[in-house]
């Protein structure tokens, strides 16, 4: 894995939870697994950044928990996405599409660069 | 919220459920990497690297979650008790150290609040005043009706009574109210009704009104009392009512007869009652005004009133009219002596705070490694201190809840010893003030002597890494903060013995000065004929005669005498008289000449005392009523009107128009100190200052008159004075069985009670810097033992290199000598700026006199250095071979 990761940044990690578990219900490893995987293993995320992350998204009522049993044969924590965290999800992309497109539009526009 | 009360209640289940959580995301990486290739165990080993602390990802969460700091509480609470147990005698020795302050201070408070601050018991206690300086009927009566600033009313102390027909006949203290008095203070009777007009009238019907004590005491709580009779001097009187329990008719009386005053005089006796007795005059101010804008109104109506006189006032009569809060005259004498105490006792207080802080500190070093093993597993520092600081408090409030219980008992004995010329003293309790004061003081101890260490000890505990042994290298911060601690409070202590030094050397002035009178083998007592049959001046002369000589046939009696005042027992009044030649008062063209005591005396009075005569002859038993009037004058007196010449020879006159006899000076006395050793001159007679009050004696036999209060014996005994008191009983019983003896005091015992506020005070300012220099040493030996304690392989390879034990002890005095100087430095600026408050308790000795100070800067540097001293000495004894080889 030689690829250079990058750190997420601070805020844009719960965007990307509530998006990968939008799909359906995930416990904490597969979240993580899925965050690794979609980026092509750029991001990586920390249990230490993670876990509190989720409690943090689960106390605000963006996502719920319920303890199912798992393909282990143990019980696991699966979060899913309720509908408060779905109008926050879209309320997000939205203005993050917003942000990247206006940062975008800033870095290609050749009148901006010094000529 | 609600969710927010869910998850704290479901504390213990989310921590499993963390737990499991945690434990799946590991299990599950664990198997991917074995499904990589890995053994079990690597796979493990590979695990945990990548998760990083479990510990710290658990804190986290739990932040997260919300409820943290609440389960914290509960947690540290938990922890904290733990803690305090695996420390029993640490903890039992601050807990008491601070039960004891607690204590202390509490009571003190009570004493304070009881006597300073709690309201009086009337109605919107704040607005009522009293007017002073010029208590006379006549202005009273004016007062009352011109007054527009505020409603006033009057009460007037009188002498006894003697109440009989309810058992034993008993004394009564009386006072004498006006109707309006009750009007103005708002307090309505209990049961039946208080004065009213009618009652206070001219000629009106004899009525009696009871305080709840003798309501309780003396009439059975009788509920039917109201209508009945009670027999007053042998006068019935009808009682009108019962007052409250807490009403004390400001003069602390039994009961209370009408104070009937005629405002239209018409014969010249009603006049001289109108003009020369007295009326305390009490204020309610009308709403919105002030005790200034009654003061003004107050210099505006009274000194016209100097011309309504049947005699000469003096010219400034009424200028020095004065209207002072209610509370302020009945406690503000008592207010220094009480702030003074209470300042001490917080000063102590402050001091044991500082000491349990530097415990506190050299002991927090002591946990710096359990500190940092917590700050490790994710305690952050704010965690930390609120630990630290949760143990202070909790010690702090057990030992403020327990202070309250002792404070119960303190401030019983502190009552007891409470000199009884403090007012208010059936006021002090522990009410819910007191609690709330106590309640806060033990929080605010514990914040002060927690804080600092938790702050110093949470900064080296985090920074100090888990690799030390048992001494880890000495820090400057908290060794910087625990020297100036310790300076405070030895610079506390300072200011407390030169305080209390200051105090002890007024008291030794004060009693070392010359009543002028021998005290020694001296006995004084009261005896009150009763006025039914002795109520003629000449009646009483020969009751008074017939006892002098039945008395000097008594055993043990040296000689005998009676007068109508005695040093030190209290009740004298002075007078006014006029000289030969010179312009006549009476008529209006002179001042009156006064006398603050004037003494009525049989012939051998001041022989029995030991007054000196400068000059002239004493009375004799020839000086009759029948012969020419004579007077003795004392110096004082003679100096304030003859000056350098003698008076001997020279004729006064007392009041009582142009028929009354001239009076022959036939002697001048040496002075003597009539109520208090520090007594200067009364503040009215506008004399230089001379010590002394003015005093004319006068022979009982050419003075007709009764006191209501009786008559006052003065016996010199032949050895101890102890157990007279029975054979002057006996024969003043034999004489006539009702005449009631009362306050048999030896002369030592009469001055011992004029002293004992001063006593008092000097007494636990004495005993609060005793304590405060005790607390200061330990404080400046337990710096220098630490010091030594943390310095010893220092020590050790410093002597093993050659150094003498010389050099070590002198370094680690050096220090100990800096704190101590410090202290003292700090300490006497300090008391230099503060004892100034002490003036007013001070009797011939400045608030900076610089002999105390000096005594107390030597004394607190020896103290300081041996405290130093003995703790450094170890320093020398260091073993260095023991002690390098524990390293």
């Amino acid at each position: 894995m030689a690829s250079p990761k990058s750190d997420i940044p601070q805020g844009t990690l719960d965007l990307l939870i509530l998006k990968v578990v939008a799909v359906g219900p995930l416990h904490g490893y597969a979240i993580a697994q899925r965050l690794q995987q979609i980026s092509r293993d750029v991001l990586q995320v920390q249990q230490g950044t993670l876990y509190p992350a989720l409690h943090r998204l689960e106390n605000r009522g963006l996502l719920a928990a319920e303890w199912k049993l798992s393909d282990t044969g143990r019980e696991a924590k699966f979060y899913r996405l309720t509908r408060k965290g779905r109008a926050q999800l879209e309320h997000e992309t939205a203005s993050w599409q917003r942000l990247t497109d206006a940062i975008e539009l800033v870095l290609r526009n050749p009148e901006g660069e010094l000529s | 919220m609600t969710r927010w009360v869910r998850r704290l209640l479901r504390g213990p289940e989310l921590e499993r459920q963390l737990d499991a959580e945690l434990n799946d995301h590991v299990e599950r990486l664990v198997a991917d990497y074995m499904r990589d290739g890995l053994s079990e165990a690597d796979a493990r080993r590979q695990a945990r690297v990548a998760v990083g602390g479990v510990e710290q990802v658990k804190e986290l969460c739990r932040d997260a979650r919300g409820t943290m700091w609440a389960e914290n509480i509960g947690r540290d609470v938990t922890y904290t008790f733990r803690q305090l147990r695996r420390r029993p005698a640490f903890w039992s020795i601050v807990t008491l150290t601070l039960v004891v302050g607690i204590a202390t201070t509490t009571s003190m408070f009570a004493i304070v609040n009881g006597v300073l601050l709690r309201p009086l018991p009337y109605h919107e206690p704040d607005r009522l005043v009293s007017v002073t300086n010029y208590g006379f009927r006549g202005v009273y009566v004016e007062m009352r009706q011109r007054s527009r600033t505020m409603d006033v009313g009057a009460f007037m102390a009188r002498a006894p009574v003697t109440l009989t027909g309810r058992g034993e006949p008993v004394r009564l203290q009386v006072v004498l109210s006006d109707s309006r008095l009750f009007d103005v203070l708002g307090v309505n009777a209990v049961i039946g009704r208080r004065f009213v007009a009618d009652d206070v009238r001219v000629g009106g019907p004899p009525v009696a009104l009871l305080s709840f004590r003798a309501w309780q005491q003396r009439f059975g709580g009788d509920e039917a009392i109201v209508g009945r009779q009670a027999t007053l001097d042998g006068t019935p009187y009808t009682v009108t009512g019962v007052m409250p329990a807490d009403f004390r008719f400001p003069a602390d009386a039994d009961v209370s007869l009408p104070l009937v005053i005629n405002p239209f005089p018409v014969t010249p006796p009603e006049r001289v009652d109108l003009w020369a007795n007295g009326a305390n005059m009490i204020g309610r101010l009308r709403p919105g005004l002030t005790v200034a804008q009654a003061q003004d109104e107050a210099r505006m109506i009274i000194p016209p009133l100097r011309d309504r006189f049947p005699w000469r006032m003096p010219a400034d009569f009424g200028k020095n009219a004065a209207v002072v809060p209610l509370v302020e005259q009945i406690v503000g004498n008592a207010r220094p002596t009480l702030l003074v105490l209470f300042a001490a006792v917080l000063a102590v207080m402050l001091i044991l705070c500082v000491n349990v802080a530097n415990l506190l500190l050299t002991r927090g070093l002591a946990r710096e490694r359990e500190l940092a093993i917590r700050a490790a597993v994710g305690g952050t520092r704010a965690r930390l201190i609120g630990q630290l600081m949760l143990e202070s408090l909790t010690v702090s409030t057990l030992a403020g809840i327990l202070g309250i219980a002792v404070a119960v008992a303190v401030l019983r004995v502190t009552i007891a010893l409470l000199p009884s010329d403090v007012p208010r003293i059936e006021d002090i309790s522990i009410d819910a003030w007191v609690l709330a004061f106590a309640l806060a003081m033990s929080i605010v101890t514990g914040l002060l002597f927690g804080i600092i260490p938790a702050i110093r000890v949470t900064r080296t505990g985090l920074r100090s890494p888990l690799t030390g042994g048992g001494t880890a290298p000495l820090h400057v911060g908290e060794r910087r903060a625990s020297r100036l601690l310790v300076t405070v409070e030895f610079a506390l202590a300072v200011m407390l013995v030169v305080s209390a030094g200051l105090l002890i050397k007024s008291l030794r002035n004060l009693l070392t000065v010359d009543p002028g009178y021998r005290v020694e083998q001296l006995v004084t007592a009261n005896v009150a004929p009763p006025l039914q049959r002795y109520g003629r001046p000449a009646a009483q002369l020969q009751f008074v005669e017939d006892l002098l000589t039945r008395l000097r046939t008594v055993p043990r009696v040296q000689s005998v005498a009676a007068g109508y005042a005695a040093p030190f027992v209290g009740n004298q009044f002075g007078g006014v008289f006029a000289i030969e030649g010179r312009p006549d008062p009476e008529t209006r063209t002179g001042d009156w000449a006064s006398s603050d005591v004037r003494a009525l005396v049989s012939p051998e009075y001041l022989r029995v005392l030991g007054i000196r005569l400068l000059e002239g002859r004493p009375f004799s038993d020839a000086d009759r009523i029948a012969t020419e009037r004579v007077a003795i004058v004392s110096r004082s007196l003679a100096g304030a009107y003859w000056g350098t010449t003698s008076p001997v020879g020279a004729r006064i006159r007392l009041p009582g128009g142009p028929n009354a006899r001239w009076i022959t000076i036939v002697g001048v006395a040496a002075d003597i100190k009539w109520n208090n050793l520090g007594e200067e001159r009364n503040w009215a007679s506008g004399d230089p200052v001379t010590g002394f009050l003015k005093t004319l004696y006068l022979p009982l036999a050419q003075t007709p008159f009764v006191d209501n209060n009786g008559v006052r014996l003065v016996v010199r005994t032949t050895g101890d004075p102890e157990g007279i008191a029975a054979s002057l009983r006996a024969v003043v019983h034999e004489l006539d069985r009702d005449t009631p003896v009362s306050d048999i005091t030896t002369g030592e015992a009469a001055i011992g009670t004029s002293v004992a506020r001063p006593r008092f005070t000097a007494f636990l300012l004495a005993l609060f810097a005793g304590v405060a220099l005790f607390l200061g040493a330990i404080g400046v030996y337990g710096v220098v033992a630490y010091a030594v304690g943390r310095r010893t392989q220092e020590f050790a390879v410093r002597l093993a290199l050659g150094a003498s034990g010389r050099d070590l002890l002198g370094g680690v005095l050096g220090e100990g000598v800096r704190l101590t100087l410090a202290g003292v430095a700090l300490g006497l600026v300090g008391a230099f700026l503060t004892t100034r408050a002490l003036a007013r308790l001070l009797f011939g000795v400045a608030p900076g006199d610089p002999g105390v100070f000096a005594i107390v800067a030597l004394l607190l540097a020896i103290i300081g250095l041996v405290a130093s001293y003995v703790p450094a000495r170890r320093a020398m004894r260091v073993n260095p071979l023991a002690a390098l080889q524990s390293e």
